[in-house]
């Protein structure tokens, strides 16, 4: 009797153990297809670990396999823009700040006012231009600088995500506008802004300016500024019609009457040597 | 007893097949909390044992996980207790989150700084009797929130809180059989999204915020097979989540999840010794392999050593029961021992009670 009952008890134990192999051996089946983690999630990791080349390469292989793929090419886009210096979660706060700057009616319009008294009709537009690029003066020190290497990697990001069209998501344009202000902001530096060398002489008749580079930098920080602004408008829901409306006229002005750079020569070349230093576009010979 | 046996091996055959899960959707986290989930209201000693508890005669600081153990409870008591996790310094924003008020402080104050926050805190008054249990939970607050992607983030957040009255009945329906019955009443309020930062800059981002709400009834059967033998083999399974919700939502789930467990307590000189080997769900997203949980669990006198290991980390505590006071630390860990992944999630709980 006892012999027997100990057989059950250890047929009954036989059956717990290999109900458990079987859980076991079902894990480990799904186990081999579990490594294939997701393409973007791996990204992510990669990204975080500063192994920014391997996430770019192994996104671009995704793509190649789903070209269509949006969220694809959107995670591409932030590893270019990652490659470029851009860590967006400082950044965050200077979304409000830009909102705010270029709501700021009341400051344009007196400024408006202001520079309409001593400048010629025919660049007020051009002036309004420049009132309102320096609105954004204040959260120009928030915005990271990057430099020529890191400006490649950040145009090809920003190419990444126009080259979406209309497929690219209304709250990426939020994104695309931000990597847009940090390009516009290097595009200024490079071009008109650079640190003051101390050992060279300041004289306005030892330098000229070179009108054609300084036209053809205005062209391009206001073609940008004009991005910036339609970007902000899908991605914020918000009418920045006014800003863009003066700015799409600063371009005509400045695409089909170059001269008008001209009259404002003096005041560039002023507000350079006071405020900032040299330029690319101001020629000093020592 | 051959047929109980039998029985329940071809009872765990028929729900494997139904529970197998794209594989991709288990592994879309990297480093979640190993011992905090959304879904699950636990004390610091289930916690320790890695939730593999329902083969567990007496869980020393609040109700059994099986409501069949409930005859083992030998002491009528009534207690307290009350759970916190590091992460207190989000606890007050979590809240206002769940009350609705998302601000651009509160959004700045849990991402602006943190790559992970996480907190859990909760507050139980048990009854425990041999015949009836009941459980009392005014408040439990689970949050945990993972930024992935530093150059275009990307937050998966989740907060909850809930308050909730869990009653437990159990016998002995045949020698070494037992049955038990659990009911549990949950009012919750949560919110559980994956959005991108940016968006948080926005009306809408901070719409997708908002909290929403839901009520549950569950009524949840359970049942303990105990061996005779000196070792005293146990195998326990559990149907949790049977029951009906005032609202379904597709990004908080609960389905009804069938759960089995297998335990060992050993003979031992000095103390007793309690090992579990559990397959359960706790993030309903798990592949089969990731359902098992083995926990161990040591008394000696007031001392109660636990730990417990799974595939979403190790943990391990201790807990002192002594006369009226009861406390209890624990530490849980989503790194793998001996691993250099720098991704890893570590969490501290502590629990203080007293017992009237």
């Amino acid at each position: 009797m006892m012999n027997l009952k100990s057989k059950e008890y250890n047929r009954n134990f036989i059956a717990v153990i290999l109900f458990l192999l079987f859980i076991l051996l079902q894990g480990c089946n799904q186990s081999k297809n579990k490594n294939q983690q997701d393409p973007i999630l791996k990204s992510y990791q990669l990204i975080d670990e500063q192994r920014t080349d391997e996430a770019i390469s192994l996104l671009e292989g995704e793509i190649l396999k789903s070209p269509e793929d949006v969220k694809l090419n959107i995670t591409l886009a932030s590893a270019y823009a990652h490659k470029a210096g851009v860590k967006l979660q400082k950044l965050v706060g200077i979304v409000l700040q830009i909102k705010k700057s270029i709501e700021n009616r009341k400051k344009i319009k007196r400024e408006k006012e202001k520079a309409g008294t001593t400048l010629a009709k025919s660049s007020k537009g051009f002036s309004e231009l420049l009132i309102k690029i320096n609105s954004f003066i204040d959260v120009f020190e928030s915005i990271p600088n990057i430099d020529q290497k890191d400006s490649v990697y950040l145009k090809h990001a920003i190419f990444l995500l126009s080259s979406l069209g209309n497929k690219l998501p209304k709250k990426e344009y939020l994104y695309k506008a931000i990597l847009e202000v940090i390009l516009f902001k290097y595009t200024l530096n490079d071009t008109l802004i650079e640190e003051i060398n101390e050992n060279v002489l300041l004289s306005e008749q030892s330098c000229k300016i070179d009108y054609s580079l300084l036209s053809e930098s205005m062209i391009n920080i206001t073609k940008l500024y004009i991005m910036i602004l339609i970007d902000l408008s899908i991605g914020t829901d918000s009418n920045y019609d006014e800003e863009l409306k003066i700015a799409e006229n600063s371009l005509s002005e400045l695409s089909l009457n170059p001269n008008v750079l001209k009259d404002q020569s003096d005041l560039i070349l002023k507000q350079n040597l006071v405020q900032f230093g040299f330029g690319r576009v101001i020629e000093c010979k020592e | 007893m051959q047929r109980i046996s039998y029985f329940l091996f071809l009872f765990v055959i028929s729900i494997i097949p139904k529970r197998a899960i794209s594989q991709t959707t288990s592994s879309l986290s990297i480093s979640k909390n190993a011992r905090t989930f959304e879904m699950q209201h636990t004390t610091l000693s289930m916690k320790a044992l890695a939730h593999s508890c329902l083969t567990i005669t007496r869980v020393p600081d609040g109700l059994p996980c099986n409501p069949a153990m409930v005859p083992f409870n030998k002491k009528s008591n009534l207690s307290a207790g009350f759970l916190l996790s590091n992460g207190l310094a989000n606890y007050e924003r979590v809240r206002n989150i769940l009350n609705g008020d998302v601000d651009q402080n509160a959004i700045d104050g849990l991402f602006g700084e943190n790559k992970s926050i996480q907190i859990e805190s909760n507050i139980d008054i048990n009854f425990i009797t041999p015949y009836l249990n009941a459980q009392y939970t005014p408040m439990a607050v689970r949050a945990f929130s993972i930024m992935r992607n530093e150059a275009h983030p990307e937050v998966d957040f989740y907060a909850i809180e809930e308050s909730s009255y869990t009653f437990q009945s159990g016998y002995e329906a045949f020698q070494n059989f037992y049955l038990g019955l659990q009911v549990r009443q949950v009012e919750r309020s949560f919110v559980k999204q994956k959005v991108q930062l940016l968006s948080l800059a926005t009306q809408e981002g901070k719409n997708s915020l908002k909290p929403n709400k839901q009520s549950a009834t569950y009524i949840e059967p359970g049942a303990t097979w105990f061996i005779n033998n000196s070792w005293k083999p146990r195998i326990s399974f559990f149907i949790a989540n049977s029951g009906v919700l005032s609202k379904k939502y597709d990004n908080l789930i609960s389905p009804i999840d069938p759960q089995l467990g297998f335990g060992l307590a050993p003979p031992l000189d000095w103390g007793q010794l309690e090992l579990s080997l559990e397959w359960r769900s706790l993030t309903y997203q798990e592949v089969n392999y990731e359902k098992l949980r083995l926990g161990a669990y040591y008394q000696f006198g007031s001392m109660n050593l636990m730990g417990g290991l799974d595939s979403n980390g190790i943990s391990g505590g201790v807990f002192y029961d002594i006369d009226k006071l009861n406390a209890g630390v624990l530490y849980s860990s989503t790194k793998p021992m001996g691993s250099k992944d720098q991704n890893y999630t570590q969490t501290v709980y502590i629990q203080l009670g007293w017992k009237i």
